[in-house]
């Protein structure tokens, strides 16, 4: 979907339409980053993920509108289902993307480009949003041809298309090549995708290892032999953290802690909701100027309880705080847990450690009946985190399991 | 001043006490290793101001004095001299030229009087016990302390004198360790005693005291006392170590004092299936299921896009045949590696109540370790 949020929110308000605008946190405030703007904006030379600030500077008159995660996952849900009439293989790539494998069913709609030009088609007339469609002999191809031109735009790679027709096309554009990816291919002089068509298996095998190598060369070749998966796919979370932007800047460390606990405790929650445990706890802070720091630290016991993920976190805050440039205040702030265990707990030999867990079971059984934080840590009264909009991260499930 | 020795003992004396030598500290005169010459010989001491350690080599002494020496140059020469007589010599500015055969090193050494003197333990008290069985003792515990400083008097292990009030155990002394999910505890009977005296001794002087233990080669220790400070003396080697100052915690509370299941069986056979298991459980938190199945014991554990484990070991049973019970399977090999017995009695009772392991021939060892709770247990 091209420029999905604000696309939705032009297409809910017509006094939004043909204007430069974003959709931010919250309420839009100040504080708050481009989440998405729309194409007028985007020619005005606001860009995704600027600062509010930032881009009200190069596009004075532009419209800041709250996200409304609701109104997108719900729109995302009835495209999906769109896509599920053409076939029962739809992957949920993200919240504006989906794969679909239509070799067995586009002989019966005239073709996998008719098909794309019929999805466009009701897309445009039912919600007024427009859509770029990758059409590819696999995933990779698809998504690439998907990348190439927006807005508005149907794209059809080949087989035998490759090298010629992308040679040119930065390998960063590639599904699975991210900014350090791209960063060590380029060290190789390799920086398009002919380049990477031309790269020898054995140096990049040498490079990169046996099996990341090996991958990168298949992609190289436009090779790619993974799957549609439909359906929700049951991965594990990796990972759970919460991170905040601080309404202003604030030179008080204590102030940061005092947001850093909030959102541990956030995590907390979350873990327990998930029935995880993790031991690697990581904080990043972010300085006036955009400058951040970040650490991690393992520890011996899984940790799902906030306080202590708050502990280790303001731990590492406290021995790194040396290293710390000047700062005219703090901005950001964040916390994660990773190296999850899922469904396992390591009984304490000592009593105090099952009470601990027993007091955390008893306030989440409050918190789930009467709401959150209808008991909470008395610490936490004076920092709420404002103008935090509602959460991407579980919107993916919702927009797998609609239409089934 | 001027000695000379032998390089094998010299290298020997060096890496024991470099090991105490503190590396990375705001105090860099503690980064060295301070050299003593008296008519008795050489004596070499290390201070990390945490624990120190002091001990005597066997050299020819011709000048008496002191000096420092930085300690990772020195271990870095000494042990690549050849095998041979090594000369040292101060010369003037505290140049230390360390000569053998037809070559030799000139180091810059330091005035010994800013270092740290070795603090002496006063007013404690004695006891004196056979080495091997303290090292043995140290061993069978020192595993199960915590690695985590968040878990500051778990790191260390309890050394407790007198009765433990537990019924069946006849010891005078014992040594526990814990990381709060497994306990390990060794009693044993000794002459004389410090009644009532518990301290707990961090397991890093701990570890240095086994490996002197193993090297000296010494019949007896000397435990020495007192508040906040503890040394032991064997043969020629003065360790000496802060104690953990804390509450450790009742550990008696949590000995079992009933079990549904017990189990005999061969703890190499054991051991040998718990480390065949921890290769598919390693990637599910070493969740191994214990399963008690007519006359044998069932070993199982699974990860998810790995694979499955499933052994059966004769075993004799007592009690109840039917227990199933989730343990970290590396918390079970730890203890099995430890201990030295032909066979070995489990535990066991159905839920999450703890698993005990001990010897089967000696009842003054006992290892408790809790279960996990699998989604299945829940």
């Amino acid at each position: 979907m091209n420029a999905y949020f604000a696309s939705v929110e032009q297409a809910s308000n017509p006094l939004l339409r043909g204007k430069p605008i974003a959709v931010g946190g919250g309420t839009g405030g100040k504080r708050t980053v481009v989440a998405a703007c729309s194409y007028e904006a985007k020619a005005r030379g606001v860009e995704n993920a600027m600062p509010a600030w930032e881009a009200k500077k190069v596009c004075p008159d532009l419209i800041m509108v709250g996200g409304d995660m609701n109104k997108y996952i719900h729109t995302s849900c009835e495209v999906m289902k769109i896509l599920r009439e053409y076939t029962p293989l739809v992957e949920v790539f993200s919240i504006d993307e989906a794969f679909m494998d239509v070799t067995d069913t586009a002989e019966r709609f005239g073709g996998a480009v008719a098909v794309a030009k019929e999805i466009k088609r009701r897309i445009r007339e039912r919600f007024r949003l427009t859509c770029n469609i990758g059409v590819g002999p696999n995933k990779l191809l698809a998504k690439l041809a998907g990348e190439l031109k927006k807005p508005d735009a149907l794209i059809i790679l080949r087989t035998e298309d490759i090298p010629d027709k992308i040679a040119g096309v930065k390998v960063g554009k590639l599904c699975g090549v991210g900014r350090k990816l791209e960063q060590y291919l380029a060290e190789m002089e390799i920086k398009t995708c002919g380049d990477l068509y031309r790269a020898a298996r054995e140096e990049l095998t040498r490079r990169f290892g046996a099996a990341c190598g090996e991958h990168l060369w298949r992609m190289g070749q436009g090779k790619d032999e993974s799957q549609v998966c439909s359906g929700e796919v049951k991965t594990e979370a990796k990972s759970m953290g919460h991170s905040y932007t601080l309404p202003r800047l604030t030179s008080s460390l204590d102030e940061v802690k005092g947001y850093l606990l909030r959102l541990s405790e956030q995590v907390g929650r979350r873990l327990r909701l998930g029935k995880c445990r993790g031991n690697v706890v990581h904080v990043s802070v972010g300085f006036d100027q955009y400058q951040f720091w970040g650490k991690q630290k393992k520890v011996e016991d899984y940790l799902d309880d906030g306080y202590d993920i708050y502990k280790t976190a303001e731990k590492l805050i406290e021995s790194e705080k040396g290293t710390w440039r000047k700062t005219r205040g703090f901005r950001f702030v964040g916390v994660t847990v990773s190296s999850l265990l899922h469904e396992v707990d390591q009984v304490s030999l000592f009593a105090d450690n099952e009470q601990k867990k027993l007091l955390a079971k008893a306030v989440d059984t409050l918190n789930d009946r009467w709401g959150e934080a209808t008991i909470e840590r008395a610490a936490l009264l004076g920092f709420v985190l404002e103008e935090k909009s509602g959460m991407v991260a579980g919107a993916n499930r919702r927009i797998s399991n609609a239409g089934y | 001043m001027e000695f000379s020795c032998e390089k094998k003992e010299l290298q020997s004396g060096v890496s024991t006490v470099e090991k105490i030598v503190a590396t990375r500290s705001t105090l860099p005169i503690i980064g060295n290793i301070l050299f003593e010459l008296s008519k008795t010989g050489l004596k070499l001491s290390a201070n990390n101001l945490e624990m120190g350690i002091e001990l005597f080599v066997k050299a020819n002494v011709s000048k008496e004095g002191s000096f420092l020496l930085p300690a990772k140059t020195l271990s870095g020469i000494v042990s690549k001299l050849p095998d041979t007589s090594i000369n040292f010599k101060v010369g003037e500015n505290k140049t230390v030229k360390i000569s053998y055969e037809s070559s030799h090193f000139n180091l810059h050494s330091l005035p010994a009087d800013e270092f740290p003197s070795l603090p002496k333990v006063k007013d404690g008290k004695t006891i004196t016990v056979d080495a091997k069985v303290f090292a043995s003792m140290i061993k069978h515990t020192i595993f199960s302390v915590s690695s985590s400083e968040d878990k500051y008097v778990l790191t260390g292990i309890l050394v407790e004198f007198g009765k433990s009030g537990i019924s069946g155990d006849n010891s005078n002394m014992r040594l526990v360790a814990t990381d709060g999910y497994r306990l390990a505890k060794r009693g044993e009977k000794v002459v004389g005693g410090a009644e009532g005296v518990s301290i707990i001794v961090p397991a890093r002087a701990m570890n240095e005291l086994i490996k002197i233990l193993d090297l000296k080669n010494c019949d007896t220790v000397k435990i020495t006392v007192s508040n906040d400070q503890v040394s032991f003396n064997c043969g020629d080697v003065y360790l000496v170590s802060r104690v953990i100052q804390g509450k450790f915690p009742d550990y008696k509370q949590v000995v079992p004092k009933k079990c549904s299941t017990k189990v005999k069986i061969n703890r190499k056979e054991l051991l040998s299936a718990a480390e065949r298991g921890a290769v598919i459980a390693s990637g599910s938190a070493n969740v191994t299921m214990f399963e008690v199945k007519g006359s044998k014991l069932h070993l199982s554990a699974h990860t998810p896009d790995v694979g499955s484990f499933d052994e059966g070991l004769e075993a004799e049973i007592e009690g109840s045949e039917k227990v199933r019970v989730s343990f970290n399977v590396r918390l079970i090999s730890d203890v099995l590696e430890s201990l030295a017995s032909e066979n070995v009695m489990l535990e066991f009772s159905e839920g999450l109540s703890p698993g005990v392991i001990r010897p089967a021939d000696q009842t003054d060892y006992l290892y408790i370790v809790m279960p996990i709770r699998t989604q299945e247990a829940a």
